[in-house]
């Protein structure tokens, strides 16, 4: 799978690259302005994004994301320091902006992103 | 700022600062998780050093919260004595050498002549400068090449010691941005997303006890954060 991984702390970064590495291709960014560049040169099957992120901050992203016809449907993976309820109880604003899954980074292993990353086949395949 | 007793607005830096310090522990205390975790589950060897890094950063950042509450809540006045500017900005830069290190960060001190002593209580201005120091050196520290520099240099109105770097832009708003978020948001520098910078928060809280204000400062062209101290002109004869 080619996973876009929006993290810009290069350490948790290269942690992240280490566990989803063995079966994946993973394109490394660390802000909006290069997700886009990095999106405009390769579609990824999904991207894993932190919402915290200098200048534009993440969900900016989303909505600039989502106003492209091409990149309309690529599931997106928050995984974020922002512990927002918003995310995890309105069900309609994470299906509209293709959230597939809310993950709060300080409870959240590396087991349990793997698992968020390879349920994404089967989610689009159904 | 009071001394003698915690009055209701120390309080209130104090819950602010900790709740900046305990948002800041996240990130060293994640990766120490994380790495353990990729050594148990990918039987990959525990990487000591950065372990050992991201475990000193956060202990430096409690010492320094430590060392502010205990100023801050002092019946006395601080005790004062002589010191070198520039052997405090070496001593510190030293400490915070193997940090640096660790976050492929080249750390210099920079310091253009000699300069009279300065009377101020020495163990809150090198706790201010470590605090200073560590949050500089985490920000810029995600850079292909970063490099902080600890400088001193003389102005008109008096010696301004402080952190700088070329890789962070810091103006005048958005520190006083930076200041007003303290302990209630986590991203309080738009130039790094990827740390609190509670260390600033600290820094500036620490130097507040010396009755001195954190500003933001220029030196050889970069941007950085330092504070003005007025040599004793008594010393400045011996």
């Amino acid at each position: 799978m080619n996973i876009l991984l929006i993290e810009p702390d290069k350490t948790l970064a290269a942690q992240y690259s280490k566990i989803l590495d063995t079966q994946n291709v993973i394109t490394l960014v660390s802000d909006a302005q290069e997700a886009i560049s990095a999106i405009d040169d390769n579609l990824p099957d999904v991207i894993v994004l932190e919402l915290l992120l200098g200048n534009h901050n993440g969900l900016e992203f989303v909505y600039e994301l989502r106003s492209y016809a091409d990149s309309q449907h690529i599931p997106i993976i928050l995984q974020t320091y922002v512990d927002h309820p918003q995310f995890t109880s309105d069900e309609t604003l994470m299906k509209d902006l293709g959230i597939v899954e809310y993950l709060y980074k300080p409870a959240t292993t590396l087991k349990q992103l793997k698992k968020a990353i390879d349920r994404i086949p089967a989610k689009r395949q159904s | 700022m009071s001394h003698g007793f915690i009055d209701e607005t120390s309080s209130v830096e104090s819950e602010q600062l900790l709740s900046a310090v305990a948002e800041h522990l996240r990130r060293p205390l994640l990766y120490i998780r994380q790495e353990a975790e990729l050594a148990q589950n990918l039987d990959k060897k525990l990487s000591a050093e950065s372990i050992h890094i991201s475990a000193d950063s956060g202990l430096k950042l409690i010492e320094h919260y430590l060392t502010w509450q205990r100023f801050a809540s002092s019946a006395q006045n601080h005790q004062t004595a002589q010191v070198g500017l520039t052997a405090v900005m070496q001593n510190v830069s030293n400490e915070l050498r193997s940090i640096a290190k660790g976050s492929q960060t080249e750390l210099t001190l920079r310091s253009s002549g000699k300069y009279a002593p300065v009377i101020v209580n020495s163990e809150l201005l090198k706790s201010g400068m470590s605090a200073l120091g560590l949050a500089f050196i985490e920000a810029a520290g995600e850079k292909q090449y970063s490099k902080v520099v600890f400088g001193v240099h003389r102005s008109r109105w008096g010696l301004v010691a402080g952190v700088y770097s070329p890789q962070l832009s810091i103006r005048a708003d958005s520190f006083l941005r930076h200041k007003n978020l303290v302990g209630s948001a986590r991203q309080l520098l738009p130039t790094s997303s990827h740390t609190t910078m509670s260390g600033v928060a600290l820094a500036d809280a620490l130097f507040d006890q010396l009755s001195v204000k954190l500003r933001p400062s220029k030196h050889k062209g970069m941007d950085g954060l330092a504070i003005t101290l007025t040599p004793s002109p008594q010393l400045s004869l011996l």
